[in-house]
């Protein structure tokens, strides 16, 4: 319990932050209590979790180290987001935690052409920054969640793994430095940066030396700080983060045409160089086999497991005309294990070395390009959506406004695959009963990362969240995930999480992975001391007794 | 159930629906042109936090309706303090099927309903209710701007020409130049005394069932003068005739508007131009020039859709689908094209540049929706934000030519906030009304 009470914590803020960028009257907080996956974090009842104590607008990471360390004084908690989406930005607990919503930290910093990195703060979306990157020949990793997602957000403080993770990297991967107000309020600067502009005062130019520390080889901070998945903010709060940055051969400015909920490339024409194909396998052995040789091969700027009915869902302009048009039909109905392979090359020879490499596999492993994705309107489509990350939302969401991930597995390719077969049964199951969409049950999601060293599946599920029953359905299969995570060991349940709270799932599955969580909770100690970074998402701190 | 609170029961499937992704705050993802000017939602800018976005009114609606929290003032300003322009509804319907701006209005209906109207606009309401008008202006004098001109009326012809309050009262050149280029095209028109507020003002504070009679009065004029078209500049009533009007009027009423033709000039114009009625000259210095898509002439004069009726049914287990098919107002059905092919035809006379903003994504000026009376603070800071922009397109465009700079609209609110906001701050560029700038090019 705090020693504060709402009055005085919303006075403090206000002193440091200015009167209109803190704020706890009761309607703006139970705002900040709602959220995407509300529903499955209450069992199925509401959308509304926690309302934090007071929401706060910081600009600065000065303001934000004050906040903190008022926090630690004050036996308050403190949690930030950026564009928050999802349950992990609300308070694990009513009443107790501070919200920092970083939206007015919003700047590309710096986009140092030479050494391909770019300096950002919390609140810039993929989507802006590729935008400005497209123009000077380079491109980021854009995370799953779509381009409204925060590129700061998914290398610090999540896993986010894209379509173009096979040329780009993933999320974790990416982060280069980082700005880290760590969670008692001193600021750690790690990584290395090049040099860009100080927010705080746009006439100095921070050099890259002053800034650099080295990390890794070896014991790593980005380890403590973020681990592999993220700490879900629940280590402190990251203010700027330097990221890794990759050619991009295509043009400047794709060219659209149409109106919404119409866009396509114009005249639905692929830029040159440039090509997309959707392609089937019956076979698991043989899907997985074409997966390592376009892995290996390199020739794909994206290769990513997308399913037809979600390509249906994604390309239909709304529910019905996916249930009723028959090439969406068709394309929900076809069945079999389908990979979406994106060429982007620096010229024609090239291009054709690749789709020439990429015939030889599809024939080798008796692969098929689907006929009713080779049509211009629908690779341009697919060409659109994939690099410009613009129809998640429309993909997943739409359906039935429920939406969420399984049983996933991460690590070699071949483990993925047997991952997605468990999910597939496991799913098969809940549709059944009838409280899921039925999309076939096999519907992962994911793709081999950086040249096929490293991959991830992640099985999709979607429900009607307006429907008691579907939510109680969804509420129930994902226990049942949980418990057939304890069976095969696949690796931690994509975002499982935010139903219980990581924390919850790390004392789970812990004991049956090597104990990981006893050091989780060792770091946690040692770092938050007071407890003030708000665990929810991630876990609590013990002192490690090993 | 309490009468005002089936507003808020129309919409629990977005307040279980919404997904809290954030794609109400920026244009349609793949539609992002440019980082520093990338927010569609001017609400959220002035705002901040998340409350103020679509979504988050959204969520205001859910927490009323599901009793968690009371009306507040502060509440009604976070809800009024939105030009209801619409650009979270269209990025929000590229990717769902969410009916976030028809959430937003009965969110602030219920809350007017239930505390009140902001005092500005109450204000409006008392003034229209006493002189048709929200300004307080003489009725009597409403169309003296057209004796200031040579244009002449024909009280016999079968087209009205609709001046709205603004253009009779506050931006009176509009509407003189409207009627000089009816003339000049041999377009036969009459004006009315008895013309009032189209209800605008009113209805889009919150004020609803205030704002009704002037609807079925303008209805009942129309009747009354035998008009077949109804033309005028203003888009705020131009989006009212064409899609406000018809849910809120009843079956007498709606069998009068079925037999009306709506147009706004822009649409007169440009089919003037294709029938070679309006040409225009070469000229050696050409101006550039920019668009500014006013909001009820892009996305709120999409045309009313009617309420779907027919069976839900569930497929794929969870999938609602409808027969027949329905029908969405996504925003994008409104008048895009007409202002761009009038400038595709001046093309030896002007130069000219778009925005990254634009048609159902364009951003609002922040005038509309009562904001510009109760909060002009924030209708300053959001047309600075779009002159910002304009600035910059035009500033890159120009390169290193010498020549004059426009932003261009057709809309008597947008004309207000620019020009105020120009003499404001002193900016580099020159407003200019799209029928004034077609009169002062147009080859007499």
């Amino acid at each position: 319990m705090s020693k504060v009470d709402r009055n005085e914590v919303l006075t403090t803020m206000r002193s440091i932050v200015g009167n209109k960028f803190a704020n706890s009257d009761d309607y703006l907080l139970d705002n900040y209590a709602y959220q995407y996956l509300g529903d499955l974090a209450t069992g199925g009842e509401s959308k509304f979790t926690n309302r934090p104590i007071c929401v706060v607008l910081p600009s600065t990471t000065d303001e934000i180290v004050k906040i903190v360390k008022y926090c630690n004084e004050n036996e308050l908690q403190f949690k930030a987001q950026s564009t928050g989406w999802g349950a992990h930005n609300c308070a694990g607990q009513e009443d107790e935690v501070i919200i920092l919503d970083c939206r007015r930290m919003n700047k590309i910093l710096d986009i140092d052409t030479k050494n391909m990195i770019v300096v950002v703060e919390p609140y810039v979306i993929s989507g802006q920054l590729q935008t400005e990157l497209f123009k000077l020949g380079l491109n980021c990793h854009v995370a799953g969640c779509g381009a409204n997602g925060s590129q700061l957000v998914t290398v610090t403080s999540m896993c986010g793994q894209g379509w173009t993770g096979i040329s780009t990297g993933f999320s974790n991967r990416n982060i280069i430095g980082a700005e880290w107000v760590m969670p008692e309020g001193i600021v750690c600067r790690i990584g290395s940066w090049g040099s860009f502009k100080d927010s705080e005062d746009p006439e100095k130019v921070i050099d890259a030396s002053e800034w650099f520390l080295a990390d890794g080889p070896g014991p790593s901070i980005r380890g403590v700080y973020r681990g592999y998945f993220g700490a879900f903010g629940g280590m402190g709060v990251f203010t700027k983060a330097s990221i890794k940055l990759y050619d991009w051969p295509g043009p400047k400015v794709l060219e659209i045409q149409g109106r919404s909920p119409n866009y396509s490339l114009v005249k639905n024409k692929m830029p040159e160089n440039c090509d997309t194909y959707h392609i089937i396998w019956d076979d698991w052995e043989d899907f997985k086999d074409a997966g390592y040789l376009l892995a290996y091969s390199e020739i794909c700027w994206g290769l990513c497991r997308i399913q037809g009915f979600d390509m249906a869902l994604a390309a239909a302009s709304n529910n019905t005309a996916m249930y009723t048009e028959k090439i969406f039909q068709d394309l929900a109905h076809r069945g079999g294990h389908e990979l979406m392979v994106l060429i982007v090359a620096d010229n024609k020879k090239e291009f054709d070395y690749r789709q020439k490499v990429l015939n030889y596999i599809v024939e080798k492993t008796n692969g098929e390009y689907n006929p009713l994705t080779q049509i211009k309107p629908m690779k341009a489509l697919a060409f659109l959506a994939i690099i410009r990350q613009c129809n998640t939302t429309r993909g997943v969401f739409r359906a039935g406004g429920g939406f969420h991930t399984s049983l996933g597995a991460l690590g070699s390719w071949d483990w993925c695959v047997e991952g997605a077969k468990i999910g597939e049964r496991l799913k098969q199951k809940a549709i059944d009963f009838g409280g899921l969409v039925d999309d076939g049950a096999d519907n992962v999601w994911g793709n081999p990362y950086e040249g096929g060293t490293f991959s991830h599946l992640e099985e999709l599920f979607m429900y009607d969240i307006t429907d008691e029953t579907s939510r109680k359905a969804a509420s129930h299969y994902l226990d049942s995930v949980i418990e057939a995570n304890k069976i095969y060991p696949l690796g931690i349940g994509l975002g499982i999480g935010d139903m219980e709270g990581s924390a919850h799932q790390c004392d789970l599955f812990g004991p049956i992975t090597s104990n990981y969580h006893t050091w989780m909770k060792a770091i946690k100690y040692e770092f938050d001391p007071n407890n003030a970074s708000d665990p929810g998402n991630y876990t609590e701190g013990k002192k490690f007794e090993g | 159930m309490e009468e005002t609170k089936k507003l808020l029961n129309k919409h629990t499937d977005e307040y279980w629906r919404c997904a809290r992704c954030s794609l109400c705050k920026w244009p349609p993802l793949a539609q992002i042109k440019s980082a520093e000017f990338s927010s569609v939602c001017c609400s959220m800018d002035y705002g901040y936090f998340h409350p103020w976005s679509g979504g988050g009114k959204i969520v205001i609606g859910a927490s009323l309706y599901y009793d968690r929290v009371e009306v507040t003032e502060k509440m009604r300003d976070t809800v009024l303090q939105c030009t209801l322009c619409g650009a979270c509804d269209a990025s929000c319907k590229y990717s769902t099927d969410l009916e976030v701006l028809d959430t937003i209005f009965d969110v602030r209906q219920y809350i007017v309903e239930k505390i009140g109207p902001h005092p500005a606009h109450k204000k409006y309401a008392d003034a229209a209710e006493k002189f048709n008008n929200p300004y307080g202006e003489s009725h009597e004098n409403r169309q003296d701007w057209i004796n200031k001109t040579s244009a002449i009326s024909n009280p016999d012809s079968k087209t009205l020409f609709f001046t709205g309050c603004t253009a009779s009262y506050r931006q009176q050149d509009m509407a003189q130049a409207s009627v000089e280029i009816l003339n000049a095209i041999d377009h036969e028109f009459q004006v009315s005394k008895d013309e009032i507020c189209c209800g605008s003002p009113i209805y889009r504070s919150g004020q609803v069932g205030t704002s009704k009679k002037y609807m079925q009065s303008n209805i009942e004029l129309f009747d009354r003068l035998g008009v077949e078209v109804v033309i005028t500049a203003c888009p705020g009533c131009y989006a009212m005739f064409v899609a406000e009007y018809p849910p809120q009027l009843d079956d007498e009423h709606i069998e009068i508007w079925k037999k009306i033709k709506f147009c706004h000039m822009v649409e007169i114009i440009e089919e003037a131009i294709r029938k070679k009625k309006i040409l225009f000259d070469e000229a050696d210095k050409k101006p550039l020039i920019t668009y500014h898509d006013p909001c009820h002439l892009g996305r709120g004069a999409e045309p009313y859709v009617s309420e779907w009726r027919g069976t839900k049914k569930k497929v794929y287990n969870q999938i609602t689908v409808y027969d027949p098919p329905k029908i969405y107002r996504r925003g994008a059905k409104g008048v895009y094209d007409a202002p761009r092919n009038i400038f595709k035809k001046m093309n030896k006379t002007i130069e000219f540049v778009e925005m990254f903003r634009i048609n159902e994504y364009a951003y609002c000026c922040g005038s509309g929706g009562g904001v510009k009376a109760a909060y002009p603070e924030m209708a300053m800071f959001t047309v600075k934000n779009r002159l910002d922009e304009a600035e910059f397109v035009l500033k890159e465009a120009l390169k290193e030519k010498n020549t004059e700079k426009f932003i261009v609209s057709a809309c008597p609110f947008c004309k207000t906030n620019f020009e105020n906001s120009i003499s404001e701050t002193g900016k580099d560029l020159q407003y200019r009304d799209i029928n004034q700038l077609v009169l002062e090019l147009m080859k007499k």
